[in-house]
């Protein structure tokens, strides 16, 4: 789906490759200073390369990058994203109407999105009003609203409460079956336990995953894990309801 | 510092509001409003009311003694290079040029960075650089009052236990007095000493955080979620399982009570 091939920036990145395949869920675990946030930044054009990224059979260069950037839905901490309209349905609307989409289509994508990620009652409501979790959900929404191929999520949950952070996992989850390829790039451990493949970006370079005490563990994550050493159960959980339903089935 | 908000009222905002922010603790704020407080205390809001520090009108007191360290926006910094962003900071220290320089490096060393970072240019800088790099900047100046909305944001952790420590040092070692802004209950639970909850701007409840923190019920009914490790006592205790407070305690009684059902189990 997305193949990033011998890529070189400043003495950072050197001869790197990396392959995310279709209808996968991979995620990138990185620490503060490993090169997160330029990974992203050259995945969405941002910072500009000449046939590096090749997502869905487009190479990504200057006369494609607008086909490109329509098979792409990102989410970045690091962007500053802010928000443009007043009421959350406008907000949703912008990337549609960017898009050329009829008003009829852009109505019903909406209402479908909406109620597929359990926001309908937002719709009205202004930005401001919003909590800082649920602007954030938006943010992801709003990353994803055009369909795109492939998404990627730079840090996307920080700022989300645990509700949040568990309904758009299991979202994205369900989208993935639908053909959505996920990219999360991320520092939070909790945010990658059910991925298909786990990388460590270190130094600006990938490996594979292993226990690395560098990434913040929430206490369900934690908790999982001594009672795995203890083989009282077989695998980490992240969710606290999945946890007590392996213990106390 | 003691802090004290008597009858404070704003215009479409605050109606009433009282409220104390004990000397020397670790004090949390949480609540989608929480940032009430802090803009009361670092910004010329116009309000009615009395705010009196260390029973003096804030009036009469010299701001630069709190500092306010918010998340990230485009107007944290305003110079183009760390060093003088460094030195716009000077007219709040009253000291000589070499000592100020001293007290730089130190101060971005305590944070985890070093003074190679005086000569680089602010917009190149990562988030979590520039969050490290604001959060020195504010130290510098040897304030009384701290405040820091989500202080753990964009840091991994190895930099959040260093902050963290800060966090407590500043509190134990040197007498500060340190609100936390912050909508995790996770970090709330594990780092303050008091928890004042707002909605709306005015205040649900304040006190002793632990005892905030039992009350299930009321928190539930306000839209307000647990610490996951009392989420997790709270569900054991659904299934008749009575757990202790500290990790080490629940894996203990977790192990102790699935061993117990297997053994229990009729063989086949």
């Amino acid at each position: 789906m997305l193949s990033i091939n011998n890529l070189n920036y400043k003495d950072l990145y050197k001869d790197f490759n990396l392959e995310i395949p279709k209808n996968n869920f991979i995620s990138i675990l990185g620490t503060n200073r490993s090169g997160k946030t330029i990974l992203t930044k050259i995945i969405a054009g941002i910072i500009p390369t000449t046939d590096i990224c090749i997502l869905d059979n487009i190479s990504l260069n200057k006369n494609t990058v607008l086909t490109y950037l329509t098979k792409l839905g990102i989410v970045s901490n690091d962007f500053n994203q802010e928000f443009l309209f007043k009421k959350v349905k406008d907000e949703l609307a912008y990337p549609l109407l960017n898009l050329a989409y009829p008003e009829h289509k852009i109505n019903k994508r909406i209402k479908e999105i909406s109620k597929y990620f359990e926001i309908e009652d937002l719709l009205d409501k202004k930005i401001d009003d919003l909590s800082i979790s649920k602007r954030n959900l938006l943010l992801v929404i709003i990353s994803i609203i055009h369909e795109p191929r492939l998404v990627v999520l730079d840090d996307a949950f920080l700022e989300m409460d645990r509700v949040d952070k568990e309904l758009i996992l299991k979202k994205l989850l369900e989208l993935k079956k639908k053909g959505l390829t996920i990219l999360n790039i991320t520092s939070d451990l909790e945010t990658t336990i059910k991925s298909d493949k786990i990388y460590i970006l270190d130094n600006f370079k990938l490996e594979d995953y292993k226990e690395d005490s560098r990434f913040k563990e929430s206490f369900i994550i934690n908790l999982s894990n001594k009672l795995k050493e203890q083989e009282i159960i077989s695998q980490s959980y992240s969710n606290i309801d999945e946890l007590a339903g392996a213990l106390w089935k | 510092m003691e802090i004290k908000f008597m009858n404070i009222s704003s215009k479409n905002k605050i109606k009433k509001l009282n409220l104390k922010i004990l000397n020397n603790k670790i004090t949390g704020i949480l609540g989608d409003t929480n940032n009430i407080i802090a803009n009361l205390l670092t910004d010329n809001l116009n309000y009615q009311g009395i705010i009196m520090l260390d029973n003096l009108n804030i009036l009469g007191y010299d701001l630069n003694k709190i500092i306010y360290i918010k998340k990230i926006d485009k107007n944290t910094f305003l110079t183009k290079l760390v060093s003088d962003e460094f030195y716009l900071k000077k007219k709040n220290v009253d000291v000589k040029d070499t000592i100020y320089l001293d007290k730089i490096i130190s101060s971005l060393r305590m944070v985890g960075l070093d003074d190679t970072y005086l000569k680089r240019e602010i917009r190149m800088l990562s988030k979590s650089e520039k969050r490290l790099l604001q959060i020195a900047l504010n130290l510098v100046s040897n304030p009384e009052l701290i405040i820091f909305e989500e202080p753990f944001l964009y840091l991994d952790n190895k930099y959040s236990y260093n902050i963290e420590k800060i966090i407590l040092d500043l509190k134990e070692k040197y007498d500060k007095t340190i609100i936390i802004l912050s909508q995790d209950p996770n970090l709330l639970y594990e780092l303050t000493d008091n928890l004042i909850i707002l909605s709306d701007n005015q205040v649900l409840v304040s006190g002793k955080t632990k005892v905030i923190f039992k009350d299930k019920e009321f928190l539930t009914s306000k839209n307000i979620n647990l610490p996951d490790i009392l989420l997790f006592k709270e569900l054991a205790k659904t299934k008749g399982i009575e757990l202790g407070d500290t990790i080490d305690e629940i894996v203990k009684g977790v192990v102790e009570n699935v061993r117990k059902n297997e053994e229990d189990k009729p063989e086949d």
